[in-house]
């Protein structure tokens, strides 16, 4: 049945005309008049012998007869009319302002989702086979080479099938033909920005048709800011909401595959957990299978109960250094796109740690010196922590990565591109711990915590104190020895740790209601805080290891407080940070990477080399960056052969869920937003377009024979 | 004298009549089925007896008879007195009364009769003509598409020829608003073409008055003789059988031919048409196809209705289409003439 459902109150039926010119065949309406000016002027007469026997028949005659001329005129003209209304192709349409929009309500665009969901199996049709069906039919409903379309990919990165609009609605269904479901989210928002601005093109801000074809997947539309988007929209746009043709299906995912602890090392016993979800109303029973660099390593299976969303924990233990390929997957379903995951884990030796520091570590009495000596106080291979040194003014890329914590112990102002790194550290879940001296403190902390953007910082330091001689040093005296950090620290560790005086520290503000005080000045200011900073923890020291700050070097107590807060710091999930298909991708972590030896390349998933894939280097450290993951799996810098970095890309977890979005809110909600909202049947076989109207020149065409068929009987009758 | 005359008759070539069409007629006789009376002796039986000729039969004597007519033969030897009879001959005047009214101008609207009338008419093919229903154009005597007019007076001509050619007599009345024209009864070959001028020269028109031009034809003919009759009879029919009335209490017979066109019996193939009265001029618009059955009903009954009346005055009817050749009509006429019926 088609039907189409009025969303909108009902409106001033019009009648819309794509070929006006065509009326002028209304002047061929005068054929019958001629015809039946002759004919009643060619009325034949005939001398006749006698009238006598006529006149009496006479009364025998029909009554319709003297009218018959008239009816076959009335019939005839009216045939000639309806045939050159048919040619002037009149379109009817119940949708305010649409008759009228002429060649401007010609415009559609399609924006077809191709989302990862939408290559669910429903009632045994691919989604993305009903979805091309819908578009083909679409344009099934527009006239090639009068009226313009185009179609919008609906993905991560939304695209126009053709530059412009087009006319040729042929080249528009051979793309169709090669519609394929992608792995990535769709970015719906930018699509029907997309769209917009295409409508615009056409139609100068005014009118247009949009066509929804999507599986109306509740991820991708309920959140969808729909005021924005249509704000994006020429005025007068008509949205239509062609609703998924298959039925909804039952789908079970993986997704959240992450390691613990976040930097393995080897002969350590991780654990990889991920999420198992059940999108069905049924009991599931999966089969789960966990591959290590391509060896399968344990298979089991898991009973799913309806709705359920399990944490799933596997024991693991890397025995090498290095990248590792882990991928989780289940048995197939209805959608198979999200039936695996990936995760890349780099596996040490030992944990890295980052000093920032512009000290070298082996000048006596600086900050990096006593830092380096506190993180691998054995200097060698013995050490739990790698420590790595990077300068304040020094480009970064990938240094962060896998690091336990980040100490800076430096004075000087940071470099942007190390902030921004660092910033990113901490989004990600880092820990970063800021030992304070007499450089530009503040501006440090405020970017930091990205004080522009709404961060706080944990309080706001005044000015640095210099308590001059050695008997005025102030020293450590409260501490929350409840906390992470220090709850290792028994009252004789907590004795020893108040020893230590200091003579610079900075004076700072009452500290922020998010901000934990872990030890205080015996003059009760803060001394050590922490607050979260995105996912990850800064922790600000109002001191500094050095020894013209304080005595807090020679201590040994300082070494226990290092590797506190870089135990406590650490990041507890990791690999390589969640990237999903169809954003761009960036290898930081490259190692290995030999200047003189051939240009590294990344090569994809499917093992080709990635043309557009950028490699640069920021000093001396190779940058990878791919533009687009389109594909799930793992991506890996390659140099000579050589595995320089590994990285991961998986579907976006919300693309698992089936559940959709009921196609009547959906329009409610762009009616809401302003547009002229329609919603069609899914199983319309017409008027899933609303191009100017309904067209009625086939009802005209076959009208018009219907009329002449009548004159024909009528003639017929007359003469029989 | 006219060349016709000088060349003899087989050299006539009239527009009503073509010699070599009536070679089919060479051994036909047209005799009256009446006695009638001649003036001069003739091939017909007559009821006058006289003496020359041959002998009949014996009467016995009434008072009034002529006593010359006595046979005193007889009476000598019997005693009685009879009269003696002898058989009379008397040759035959042929009357040919033609309808010179405008209805018999019709020669038709030049188109043909509806097809599918002439499916459902085939009872005129059994009452006119088997050639009637073919509908095919009658080019008999040279004359295409005859009115009812050239049929009748091509009938009356060849009628006529037989006459003179057996030696009998012939005349012509024209009926046009009463008798228009009388030519006093002849049996030459000249008095016949005159016949012909004369049909030819008086085109129809008018009315006819036929029962008042059979009256005053009755009171014209002092002889019993035979009056052929050719007309649309599209008058009222008690009028004109009184008149045949006094023609047939006279003793004369009385043949009519009612001469009617094709489209008279089946309309034109029209869907519609004006129809105007040939005599009044009163028009009549008409769907003929709504019509059409119905009139040819009509048409039927009243032809009945004209047979009935005519044959019990013993009167030859005999129905003829202008799409029947005129000798085709006449052949059937006379060869059932001559059986009987």
């Amino acid at each position: 049945m088609m039907g189409v459902l009025a969303v909108d109150n009902p409106t001033i039926a019009a009648l819309g005309l794509i070929a006006p010119w065509m009326l002028l065949g209304a002047l061929l309406v005068s054929l019958p008049v001629i015809a039946h000016l002759l004919n009643r002027k060619a009325s034949r007469r005939l001398v006749f012998p006698d009238l006598a026997l006529l006149r009496a028949c006479s009364a025998s005659q029909s009554s319709l007869f003297k009218l018959r001329r008239w009816i076959v005129l009335i019939l005839r003209a009216l045939a000639v009319l309806l045939i050159v209304l048919a040619f002037a192709q009149p379109l009817w349409s119940d949708q305010p302002g649409a008759a009228a929009q002429g060649d401007r309500g010609s415009a559609v665009v399609m924006l077809v989702d191709r989302s990862l969901s939408v290559g669910t199996q429903g009632g045994g049709v691919l989604g993305v086979e009903a979805t091309r069906a819908q578009a083909d039919q679409v344009l099934a409903e527009m006239v090639s080479g009068v009226e313009l379309a185009n179609v919008v990919y609906a993905d991560a990165n939304p695209s126009a099938a053709l530059p412009s609009m087009t006319t040729n609605l042929n080249v528009l269904r051979q793309e169709l033909d090669r519609l394929e479901v992608t792995p990535q989210r769709a970015d719906l928002a930018s699509a029907l920005g997309l769209a917009g601005s295409l409508l615009h093109e056409q139609t100068g801000g005014a009118g247009g048709q949009l066509v929804v074809v999507s599986d109306l997947q509740q991820t991708n539309w309920q959140d969808l800011d729909l005021q924005a988007a249509s704000g994006k929209l020429p005025d007068g746009v008509t949205v239509t909401v062609v609703p998924p043709a298959t039925p909804q299906a039952e789908n079970t995912s993986l997704s959240d595959l992450r390691v613990e602890p976040a930097t393995p090392v080897t002969h350590q016993p991780v654990t990889l957990r991920a999420k198992l979800n059940n999108f069905a109303d049924s009991q599931r029973v999966v089969n789960l299978t966990l591959r290590i660099d391509g060896r399968q390593v344990e298979s089991r299976s898991i009973t799913l109960e309806p709705w359920q969303q399990r944490e799933l924990a596997l024991s693991h233990r890397f025995e090498s250094v290095g990248d590792h390929r882990v991928e989780v997957s289940i048995n197939e379903d209805a959608l198979d796109g999200d039936n695996a995951a990936y995760l890349a884990v780099r596996v040490y030796e030992r944990v890295p740690v980052v000093i920032i520091g512009d000290n070298h570590p082996n000048e006596s009495g600086t900050d990096t010196y006593f830092l380096s000596r506190a993180v691998a106080p054995r200097g060698g291979q013995n050490d739990a922590h790698e420590v790595r040194y990077v300068t304040s003014q020094e480009p970064v890329a990938g240094q962060f990565d896998g690091a336990a914590a980040v100490l800076i112990g430096g004075s000087k102002q940071l470099d942007g591109s190390l902030l921004t790194a660092l910033r990113q550290h901490l989004e990600a879940g880092g820990g970063v711990v800021l030992f304070c001296d007499d450089g530009p403190i503040r501006d440090n902390l405020a970017a930091l915590v990205n004080e522009a953007d709404g961060g706080v910082m944990p309080w706001e330091p005044i000015s640095l104190r210099d308590l001059g001689t050695q008997g005025n040093w102030i020293t450590l005296e409260e501490g929350d020895w409840t906390s992470a950090v220090l709850d290792a620290f028994d009252p004789a560790s907590q004795e020893s740790l108040r020893q230590i005086a200091f003579r610079r520290v900075w004076q700072v503000d009452s500290p922020h209601d998010y901000t934990r005080v872990l030890l205080n000045f015996e003059d009760g200011s803060p001394a050590v805080g922490q607050i979260p900073v995105g996912l990850g923890t800064l922790v600000v020291c109002n001191f500094s290891p050095a020894l013209n700050a304080s005595d807090l070097g020679k201590y040994g107590s300082f070494v226990a407080l290092t590797h506190a807060l870089v135990d406590e710091l650490m990041p507890q999930f990791g690999g390589s940070s969640p990237v999903f298909a169809g954003l761009p991708l960036t290898f930081g972590n490259i190692a290995g990477y030999d200047p003189a030896g051939p240009t590294p390349v990344v090569i994809g998933p499917d093992g080709a080399v990635i043309a557009d894939a950028g490699i640069q280097t920021l000093g001396d450290l190779p940058v990878a960056t791919v533009r687009r993951a389109e594909q799930v799996g793992f991506y890996e810098v390659n140099q000579g052969g050589r595995t320089l970095a590994l990285a991961a890309v998986n579907t976006d977890p919300r693309e698992s869920d089936p559940r959709r979005m009921d196609e009547g809110e959906l329009t409610r909600r762009f009616a809401e937003a302003g547009t002229i909202a329609r919603q069609v049947d899914a199983q319309a076989t017409g008027g899933l377009l609303e191009l100017r109207g309904t067209p009625l020149w086939g009802w005209m065409a076959m009208a018009a024979m219907a009329l002449l068929a009548m004159e024909m009987m009528v003639v017929g009758y007359f003469k029989r | 004298m006219s060349d016709q005359e000088q060349t003899g008759s087989t050299a006539i070539a009239h527009r009503y009549l073509r010699v070599q069409e009536m070679a089919r007629f060479k051994n036909v006789v047209f005799s009256p089925r009446r006695m009638v009376t001649g003036a001069y002796a003739g091939r017909h039986a007559s009821p006058q007896r006289g003496h020359s000729v041959e002998f009949a039969d014996y009467r016995e004597y009434a008072p009034g008879d002529e006593v010359g007519d006595v046979d005193w033969k007889i009476y000598g030897r019997s005693d009685k007195l009879f009269i003696k009879l002898f058989e009379h001959y008397s040759d035959m005047a042929v009357t040919l009364l033609i309808d010179g009214s405008a209805s018999m101008h019709y020669s038709g609207s030049g188109l043909a009769a509806s097809s599918s009338s002439t499916k459902r008419s085939s009872w005129l093919g059994r009452a006119a003509s088997s050639v009637t229903s073919r509908v095919k154009p009658n080019k008999a005597g040279g004359i295409t598409n005859p009115s009812k007019y050239d049929l009748a007076c091509q009938m009356g001509a060849a009628i006529g020829f037989l006459t003179v050619k057996q030696q009998d007599k012939v005349a012509l009345a024209l009926a046009r608003n009463g008798l228009a024209q009388y030519l006093r009864p002849a049996g030459s070959i000249s008095h016949l073409y005159k016949l012909l001028n004369h049909m030819e020269s008086d085109p129809p028109s008018d009315k006819a008055n036929l029962a008042g031009t059979i009256e005053d034809l009755s009171r014209r003919l002092k002889r019993r003789g035979v009056i052929v009759v050719f007309s649309d009879l599209e008058e009222p029919m008690d009028e004109i059988l009184r008149a045949l009335s006094l023609l047939t209490y006279r003793g004369n017979e009385v043949v009519i031919f009612q001469i009617l066109h094709e489209e008279e019996l089946k309309l034109p193939d029209l869907s519609d048409a004006v129809f105007v009265d040939s005599e009044t001029g009163q028009k009549l618009r008409l769907n003929v196809d709504d019509v059409r059955v119905i009139y040819e009903k009509k048409v039927r009954q009243r032809i009945d209705t004209w047979s009935a009346a005519l044959r019990a005055k013993k009167i030859d009817h005999n129905v003829v289409s202008t799409a029947t050749p005129y000798y085709q009509a006449l052949e059937r006429y006379l060869f059932k003439r001559i059986g009987g019926g």
